[in-house]
């Protein structure tokens, strides 16, 4: 099966985070109109309107792959050394992504009338990430187990934080208009830290060293 | 549903310290019906200037729906089940009332019936009633004619020194000077329009009459609609087949938007056209479609409003009634601004340079103003 090589997919992994990032940017930024009280049939280049209908799916798309590519080379890479419940919860985790980006885009790409398109695509997303977060948890604390303090505290560490930010967003506490940037920080640094892992761990028995050690 | 950004509050103030300019002289501005007017709109966290009740008649009345209010020489003007009322735009303190009983006729923005509004022109206030069309002063409320022999069925409407009523007999044109009888046309009409020297009426066919004689111009093929509105040589109809765009010379079709029912007449500014569609198994969209010449329509945005109509525009705004209340939209991308909710029915608003007249179905009448 095709792979990335670890840096071209490290670096695609760091892309996906500017485009989690980039996805996130405060509409109010973009000039108007904003999304707001009405459906702008054709919105004007650069708004935020605009942005909504034509970046934001983009970036959403671009960054669910950057990343899904990221983890999954990851997975190849140091698969080889990894005991058989993270590897098996690793896979899991890579479905439930791959699961995640074909619900997402779904949805992202239903059009207002498209009830059925924009459900599905939404239930398929809230399966995904009810097998992605414990995953990633789990594949996060087997490198911690190993000592690969960095790839274990970013595959651990975003979906904890990012259920911490739920949480605290749910309690009543308003981050408007940050709040979006908040919620995709942590995938986003989990996202940089993957990618620099496989830039600089190229082959898989640096990594497989490490982790064995 | 439309979130606006501001909720006029229910406390009033003392008046306007500046008298707002501006005329808003009969239920669709003009004598075209286009529901627009060139002013600027109070348009950011407005407050009741004013506020005062006008009398409804307590007895066993079948039409309890007030007119449609409008403004002429610092004058609001008003019907109700008691009469017809004269306010001050200052500061909404009675000027004169007249014990008139204003006819009935179907609603201009709904379903159902109301009493028929007043209309405006040259210093005076026309309004059909049960015993005849009625002229009388607007700065005291005097009798100034009184037209005893046509029964009015619908508002009036000024053409020069003319008068077209619609009656029980048809449409008329009377002398607005001294209410005498110039022609008559049995043709169905609610609201005519006026421009050009022609005469338009809705209802099963669209009729175009001259002004001056009465002749016929032209009849369309049959399209109900409740009035039409003209702009710059077009007619514009709202029926349950779509938005249709008529020559008002020879009556031809120039456009039509067929996406659904539009029964409620739209709102025609230089660039743009108000309308609210009305799909029957959803709640109503109000359309805002920019004017491509005379030959087409582009819609620009729409939002849903529930059950509303679109009753008149300003530069840069244009307000829908809805059955909670009045929302104003900016024009260019539909963002709700502000809504004022008396919480009863609302009567479409008269929209004045940074003030709106606005009257609900109880009496209730107040003057809106901007920072």
């Amino acid at each position: 099966m095709w792979r990335p090589s670890p840096r071209t997919a490290g670096t695609l992994s760091v892309v996906g985070a500017l485009c989690v990032l980039g996805a996130m940017i405060p509409l109010s930024v973009w000039s108007a109109p904003h999304p707001g009280d009405s459906y702008v049939f054709d919105p004007p280049m650069f708004s935020g309107v605009w942005a909504q209908r034509v970046v934001v799916p983009v970036l959403t798309f671009g960054a669910n792959g950057c990343v899904l590519a990221g983890l999954y080379t990851l997975y190849w890479r140091d698969r080889p050394a990894m005991p058989r419940w993270q590897r098996g919860i690793a896979g899991v985790t890579l479905f439930g992504t791959i699961a995640w980006l074909f619900g997402t885009s779904l949805v992202t790409s239903a059009g207002p009338n498209d009830l059925i398109g924009g459900v599905v695509g939404g239930l398929v997303a809230v399966l995904a990430l009810l097998v992605t977060v414990p995953g990633l948890t789990a594949w996060g604390a087997g490198y911690l187990r190993a000592g690969r303090i960095r790839l274990g505290a970013a595959l651990a560490g975003a979906p904890v934080l990012t259920g911490l930010y739920v949480g605290v967003s749910l309690s009543g506490v308003d981050f408007d208009p940050v709040s979006g940037l908040l919620l995709a920080a942590p995938t986003a640094v989990m996202a940089v830290l993957v990618g620099y892992d496989l830039w600089v761990e190229t082959t898989p028995s640096a990594a497989t060293r490490r982790t064995e050690s | 549903m439309p979130e606006p950004s501001h909720t006029v509050e229910t406390t009033t103030g003392s008046g306007f310290a500046t008298l707002p300019g501006g005329a808003w002289p009969s239920p669709r501005f003009d004598a075209a019906n286009t529901g627009y007017t060139p002013v600027e709109p109070p348009s950011s966290a407005p407050s009741i200037r004013w506020q005062t009740t006008v009398p409804t008649a307590t007895g066993d009345v079948s039409v309890r729906t007030p007119g449609t209010p409008i403004v002429a020489d610092e004058t609001v003007v008003l019907t109700t089940s008691a009469g017809v009322f004269a306010l001050s735009l200052r500061d909404g303190i009675e000027r004169w009332q007249r014990d008139l009983e204003p006819t009935i006729t179907e609603s201009t923005v709904d379903y159902g019936e109301e009493l028929v509004s007043p209309v405006a022109a040259d210093g005076k206030v026309f309004c059909p009633t049960v015993d005849g069309v009625v002229a009388l002063a607007l700065d005291d409320g005097g009798v100034v004619w009184r037209a005893d022999d046509v029964t009015g069925t619908g508002i009036p409407v000024p053409a020069d020194d003319g008068l077209a009523v619609p009656t029980t007999d048809g449409l008329t044109m009377l002398d607005a000077r001294d209410g005498s009888q110039r022609w008559l046309d049995a043709t169905d009409a609610r609201l005519p329009a006026v421009s050009d020297g022609t005469v338009v009426t809705g209802g099963e066919h669209t009729v175009a009459l001259d002004a001056a004689t009465g002749d016929r111009r032209w009849t369309a093929p049959a399209e109900r609609s409740a009035y039409p509105v003209v702009a710059d040589g077009t007619v514009y109809l709202g029926t349950g087949d779509g938005l249709i765009g008529r020559s008002l010379s020879d009556g031809s079709e120039r456009w039509r938007v067929d996406r659904g029912r539009f029964l409620i007449p739209p709102v025609v500014t230089p660039e743009s056209v108000y309308a609210v569609e009305r799909p029957g198994e959803a709640g109503d969209a109000t359309f805002a479609f920019d004017r491509i010449g005379a030959s087409s329509l582009e819609p620009r945005w729409c939002s849903a409003v529930g059950e509303a109509a679109v009753t008149g525009a300003a530069d840069d705004a244009l307000f829908a009634v809805q059955s909670g209340g009045v929302v104003e939209f900016t024009a260019d991308f539909g963002d709700a601004e502000w809504r004022y909710s008396p919480g009863q029915r609302v009567r479409p608003p008269a929209v004045l340079d940074g003030c709106v007249v606005s009257a609900t179905t109880d009496g209730t009448v107040a003057g809106i103003g901007g920072e």
